[in-house]
């Protein structure tokens, strides 16, 4: 048994990202000392075993991705986990969980805004055109009022931490976020492997998420004399999250169906079991807006239940989260949520956005103009992700038609400055050692009925190529369990 | 005030047998202040009975959900009596240029009647795919611009059955130079709202003076300035008046199909259907046929 560490003796410090474990002066934050003690008195092949003990983990239990694109449909993967954990202190969370709670409840009124009076567009607040060009605008909705007001139930909210230590807002999820059964099966795993190196009792447990889920669906059930049957709606077990949908529809203890389990009649929404049909009262559903219902959206889904809106709009069935609610998730809507919280709460924003420059306001046109080399431009209109801009990878003669772009159609046009995702240490397999890798914060809200409920922490999810910023699992992420202290 | 009674039939045939199937129409007369229906009666060849619901502007529709009972064929078959009382109204108000555009350009105004303010994909048109005369005029007022532009429109087309499709756009149909209502309909919302005039699609049956057999027909509501929506068929010249019964308005035919169905089945399909409004108080009378047609 060694005692002094190896595992730790190369990692490179980089002033131009926040590492979250250690200062610029090589000291560790207070809270991670205890688990960089633990880790610093083991040597590579101690820490080889506990990784693959780890990842038994995963594959006893099932838990597996599925892959498309290397040719074999569906290539069932382990999700690459790393079992150094990112640690938030209390008193970071107690502020993050309010500005979650704070933003979502802000989107949610803006969700019901939209489809209702639309003062936020009548003040002009956030421009109409953004919202009736977003191919996520549902004209059914205008039409459906959703129990106790409640469209987005469920939201996860992308974090980064930037290189001057404060978090910022990323982008919102608020059509079907997944991801969440990865924090429970990374905390059962690093229970599994770590039991007893860490004081788990100075850790928030996620272990309630489950039980917070169904009760947040139960909570806006119409309104009914029995208990409210609760189901989850599935594409099927081809679709990648398969596995999360039957890990949440098990945990929570209701029905895993398919379009074709589900019929309407009367305006009910019935789903077929052995002892017969059984009235459903909120579906969590987990395809696309677009498949839901095959009169009303796409008539060629067979994913989804034909009359659903039908019953929708009757008062007879909760649809989780509410169609529509992609309006509000879209990259140039997003740079609006600060202003909605102003608007609709009269609260300044707890968490900032990543500062956006829209070009069509004239002071932020200068700067943008002035500043272009340290931006990212990306274009109002819905495409989203398609011709963004980072400029300092631009020649002159591009710069200078990108410009051009802007000043021809500044309304078209916002820019935002490279934010720079922190850096955690990360067990590296190739060479036996941590070294810092990017990553951000996917966390998950829920709103029932007058109960936000954030769960603590989150999915932490890391960019395991070295200098790599994409932390999406296809494109070789991984992740991290995330705690949050006492 | 006029009374009808209309008659919808449709039978629908397939070669393989349809396992599951899930159908809704939108064929009822809707009631609003020019009309009422006094009674209906609805026959057809499915096990079960439909069941009714609103969709999203509201109208009824007629649902038949098919989950055990397999079947060959579908015949369906809406007789309804409706009372009708919609004089030619006035369309031209004694609002100045200013005043109308006033609350056209109003950001409330839009937000309101945005549904029927935006653009679809089988309504929308460009000026350049048009006449820029067809525009209002400086000078012009709501009301007296709708009258010149639906006898405009009335000359873009000529009406041939069968010349388009339920998918023919607007832009499409005007390039043909021929189509049928529903292609008059989308140029005129086309043009429209473009222009901030609010305008709808309408569904609809039309009485045609000499009791021939008809078909579903298409038109539009147009929103003026302090007096609401008005109808305009283009396809006729017309304003709307007591020939005209509405099932249903929306931004477009899409809003407005009479049949929509979703099913399960091997094979192709044939669908025939037939429309007559007859100018008759004698409801019974059609309701005996109606018994015998279905069986």
């Amino acid at each position: 048994m060694t005692t002094t560490s190896n595992l730790f003796q190369h990692y490179p410090l980089n002033a131009a990202f926040f590492d979250e474990v250690f200062r610029q002066d090589g000291q560790v934050y207070p809270h991670y000392e205890d688990i960089h003690r633990q880790f610093s008195r083991l040597t590579s092949a101690d820490f080889e075993r506990l990784n693959e003990y780890a990842k038994l983990s995963f594959l006893n239990q099932g838990i597996t991705y599925a892959v498309y694109s290397d040719g074999h449909k569906g290539a069932e993967q382990i999700f690459p986990f790393d079992l150094f954990p990112r640690v938030i202190p209390a008193a970071d969370w107690e502020m993050l969980e309010k500005g979650l709670i704070q933003r979502n409840l802000a989107l949610n009124l803006f969700i019901k805004d939209v489809y209702g009076e639309r003062k936020i567009l009548k003040d002009k607040v956030v421009p109409s055109a953004l919202i009736f060009s977003s191919p996520h605008y549902c004209e059914e909705m205008k039409s459906i009022k959703p129990k106790n007001d409640v469209y987005c139930h469920i939201s996860g909210t992308d974090l980064i931490r930037h290189s001057d230590g404060r978090y910022y807002v990323l982008e919102d999820n608020l059509r079907s976020p997944s991801g969440v059964s990865y924090v429970l099966s990374n905390r059962d795993a690093m229970k599994r492997t770590l039991s007893n190196a860490f004081r788990w009792s100075s850790v928030r447990s996620v272990n309630e998420y489950p039980a917070e889920l169904l009760a947040t669906l139960q909570s806006v059930a119409p309104n009914t004399e029995e208990r409210p049957t609760c189901a989850l709606l599935t594409p099927g077990t081809y679709n990648s999250a398969y596995y999360e949908h039957s890990f949440l529809a098990q945990t929570m203890g209701i029905e895993l169906v398919e379009g074709r389990d589900l019929f309407v009649e009367n305006n009910y929404v019935y789903m077929r079991t052995i002892h017969g049909p059984k009235r459903v009262d909120v579906i969590y559903r987990r395809i696309d807006d677009a498949f839901l219902d095959p009169l009303v959206f796409r008539p060629e889904s067979m994913l989804g239940v034909a009359g659903i809106m039908g019953a929708y709009r009757a008062g007879n069935i909760t649809i989780v989260n509410a169609p529509g609610t992609g309006v509000a998730d879209d990259k140039a809507v997003c740079s609006y949520v600060p202003d909605m919280i102003k608007y609709y709460l009269g609260e300044e924003p707890i968490i900032p956005n990543v500062p956006t420059y829209l070009c069509e306001r004239e002071e932020d046109l200068k700067y943008v103009l002035e500043h272009i080399q340290d931006l990212v431009i990306k274009p109002v209109d819905m495409s989203g992700g398609y011709g963004v801009m980072i400029c300092d990878r631009l020649s002159k003669a591009e710069l200078e038609e990108v410009k051009q772009n802007i000043q021809a159609d500044p309304r078209n046009y916002i820019a935002q400055p490279r934010m720079s995702l922190s850096v955690h240490s990360t067990y590296i397999e190739k060479k036996g050692e941590f070294e810092p890798r990017h990553i951000d914060l996917r966390t998950f809200t829920l709103m029932g009925k007058e109960r936000p409920y954030v769960l603590p922490g989150g999915l932490s999810r890391v960019a395991l190529k070295e200098g790599s910023l994409i932390v999406n699992s296809s494109q070789g992420g991984g992740s991290k369990d995330t705690w949050v202290t006492v | 005030m006029t009374d009808y009674v209309i008659e919808y039939r449709t039978l629908t045939e397939y070669e393989k047998s349809v396992k599951q199937g899930a159908y809704e129409f939108l064929i009822m007369p809707c009631e609003n202040e020019s009309q009422m229906v006094k009674h209906h009666r609805l026959l057809h060849s499915m096990p079960r009975e439909p069941f009714t619901a609103r969709n999203k502007y509201g109208f009824i529709t007629y649902h038949f959900h098919s989950n055990a009972d397999t079947f060959d064929f579908f015949s369906l078959s809406l007789l309804a009596q409706v009372a009708k009382n919609q004089p030619t109204l006035n369309v031209v108000t004694d609002l100045s240029l200013e005043e109308e555009n006033s609350i056209l350009e109003d950001i409330d105004f839009q937000m309101d009647h945005q549904s029927f303010l935006q653009s679809t994909a089988l309504s929308s048109l460009k000026p350049g795919d048009f006449y820029l005369d067809l525009l209002r005029q400086k000078e012009e007022t709501v009301g007296m611009y709708l009258l010149r532009l639906n006898s405009a429109v009335h000359g873009m087309l000529q009406y041939v059955r069968g010349s388009t499709n339920t998918g023919t756009s607007a832009k499409v149909a005007l390039q043909g130079g021929s189509g049928v209502c529903q292609d008059f309909a989308h140029i005129m919302i086309g043009i429209l709202r473009q222009q901030n005039i609010p305008t709808r699609y309408v569904s609809g049956y039309l009485s045609l003076s000499d009791n021939r057999d008809s078909q579903l027909h298409a038109w539009v509501e147009v929103f003026i300035p302090k007096l609401g929506w008005r109808g305009f068929d283009p396809t006729n010249n017309l304003q709307e008046n007591d020939h005209f019964i509405k099932i249903a308005h929306g931004r477009d035919y899409l809003d407005c199909q009479p049949i929509k169905g979703v099913l399960v089945t091997d094979g192709g399909h044939k669908t025939s259907y037939e429309v007559s409004v007859r100018n008759s108080k004698d409801y019974n009378w059609f309701l005996q046929q109606q018994q015998q047609q279905q069986q």
